[in-house]
């Protein structure tokens, strides 16, 4: 049977609906919304409760070999008493959960740092303000050879986030062959979380930087400046410089 | 006269708005054209008056080109149009996926780990969630190399696909305290009280059916595994009887 125009689009338009089914499971059902990354999130790790978005952040970016820019969307979320963070990353069609950052998933409250700002997500929607301190420490071995202790002033970003910005302001390569006890002290956050932390392998000449747990006490305030509460919280020291 | 005919067809061309259809309507018009001709020609018309007549015999340019635009819509042409190159592009980015990006491995993997869901037993230990089915029941347990490596059975069925799922960031605890994956310490690999998951290369569109595997000094009395994020938001516990 010979089509008319209107049959023959008819099939292309079923054909293409077909397809597209079949294209969406062949790139494992990319989330359009950031509903569905949370709902998608929410069903990999099997978290309890209802999954809402408490802030969003989208950046362009590209990693080397990409042949177009990518859409990161960084999401804080809560789950019951469970908050979580996670990054999506678009490029073209595709959108997945970008494991350069590693998703953080805790009890009661949560603190986060991604690409220049330290989060804190809680029940904080009763504060007017915050104070986030953070705890740096250089060690050999076990001996604490030096701390430093950051402080910084917090920007409400939604009812329950606060937001805790620092610089990115990498220092140049040289300073990553001094050995970390002679390095200067006024570092900044971003630099003493990969200066502090490097694990240096003397049979291969080589050095990497190790995971290390940056203890952090959040502080809350009313519109007095009265503390209303305190939470001990941590950050991987990844998360700070490896954006 | 067939410059004639050149005006007249661009005559009736420029009343169909779909432009792409012209070509081919140009094309038709001149056949018919041309065989009016011939078809005079044969009864010894003078080709000159042949053609004069065959043009005449056409109609009226500007009516010609009003009905053959009611026949040609637009929309219809375009939406044509649109129809044909988003195939041609699926079709193509499908192929490519398919061929190059192990789309049919993943396909084929997937719906395999999906049909071959067995249903968990009456006594598996179950929650409802949010986002799905979990089911916990105990394994075997065997003793070797020294070790006791006790093994459970952990279902999942969610209500969305997920292209991953990630078991490791679940709780696991026995009897004797907390249990988490196999770690390095002064130089070593762990050799006992630690556990695994059983791992491939795809997971099933909204089912899967996974192995938990402790490998520990003792025989375990229960194995609880619960929420992740330590809040015990859900708790599945799994316990064997007597050794016999």
């Amino acid at each position: 049977m010979t089509l008319n125009r209107k049959g023959k689009t008819v099939r292309n338009l079923a054909f293409c609906v077909l397809l597209g089914v079949l294209l969406h499971a062949l790139m494992g059902f990319p989330p359009c919304t950031v509903r569905a990354m949370c709902r998608q999130f929410q069903a990999s790790r099997l978290l309890a409760g209802e999954i809402e978005p408490l802030h969003v952040r989208h950046e362009r970016y590209g990693y080397s070999g990409d042949w177009v820019y990518r859409v990161r969307t960084f999401i804080l979320a809560k789950s019951g008493e469970t908050y979580a963070s996670f990054l999506y990353s678009r490029n073209l069609l595709q959108n997945e959960i970008d494991y350069h950052y590693t998703p953080k998933i805790e009890q009661n409250a949560l603190c986060a740092a991604w690409n220049g700002t330290i989060y804190a997500a809680g029940p904080f929607a009763e504060a007017d303000s915050a104070i986030l301190e953070i705890e740096a420490e250089l060690r050999n071995r076990d001996k604490v050879l030096k701390s430093k202790t950051f402080t910084i002033a917090g920007e409400r970003l939604e009812n329950e986030v606060f937001g805790f910005p620092y610089s990115l302001d990498m220092l140049g390569g040289g300073l990553s062959g001094w050995a970390p006890e002679d390095l200067p002290d006024e570092l900044s956050l971003y630099n003493i979380a990969r200066l502090w932390y490097g694990d240096y392998w003397d049979e291969d000449g080589g050095h990497g930087i190790r995971h290390a747990d940056l203890p952090c006490v959040l502080t809350l305030y009313d519109g007095s400046g009265r503390e209303l509460e305190r939470y001990d919280l941590s950050i991987d020291n990844y998360e700070i410089f490896f954006s | 006269m067939r410059d004639e005919f050149q005006i007249w067809v661009d005559a009736v061309c420029e009343q169909v708005r779909f432009w792409p259809d012209r070509k081919g309507i140009e094309k038709e018009l001149r056949i018919h054209y041309e065989d009016h001709c011939r078809a005079l020609e044969r009864l010894n018309y003078e080709p000159k008056l042949a053609a004069e007549r065959s043009l005449r015999a056409m109609g009226n340019a500007q009516e010609v080109g009003w009905a053959l635009d009611r026949i040609h819509k637009p929309w219809l042409g375009w939406l044509w149009k649109f129809s044909e190159g988003t195939l041609l592009m699926l079709v193509l980015i499908v192929l490519w996926l398919t061929v190059f990006a192990g789309g049919v491995e993943q396909l084929i993997f997937r719906t395999r780990q999906q049909l071959e869901w067995t249903d968990p037993p009456v006594w598996a230990d179950h929650v409802s969630l949010e986002c799905g089915e979990v089911y916990l029941a105990p394994g075997e347990v065997r003793e070797t190399g020294g070790n006791v490596e006790a093994e459970l059975q952990f279902w999942v069925k969610v209500r969305e696909p997920v292209p991953d799922f990630q078991p490791w960031e679940l709780e696991v605890a026995d009897n004797r305290g907390a249990v988490s994956f196999r770690e390095w310490g002064d130089g070593r690999r762990q050799t006992s009280g630690y556990l695994e998951w059983e791992r491939v290369p795809y997971w099933g569109w909204t089912r899967q059916q996974m192995t938990l595997r402790l490998i520990l000094d003792y025989r375990p009395d229960w194995v609880e595994v619960s929420a992740p994020g330590g809040g015990r938001d859900w708790v599945l516990r799994a316990e064997w009887g007597e050794e016999l």
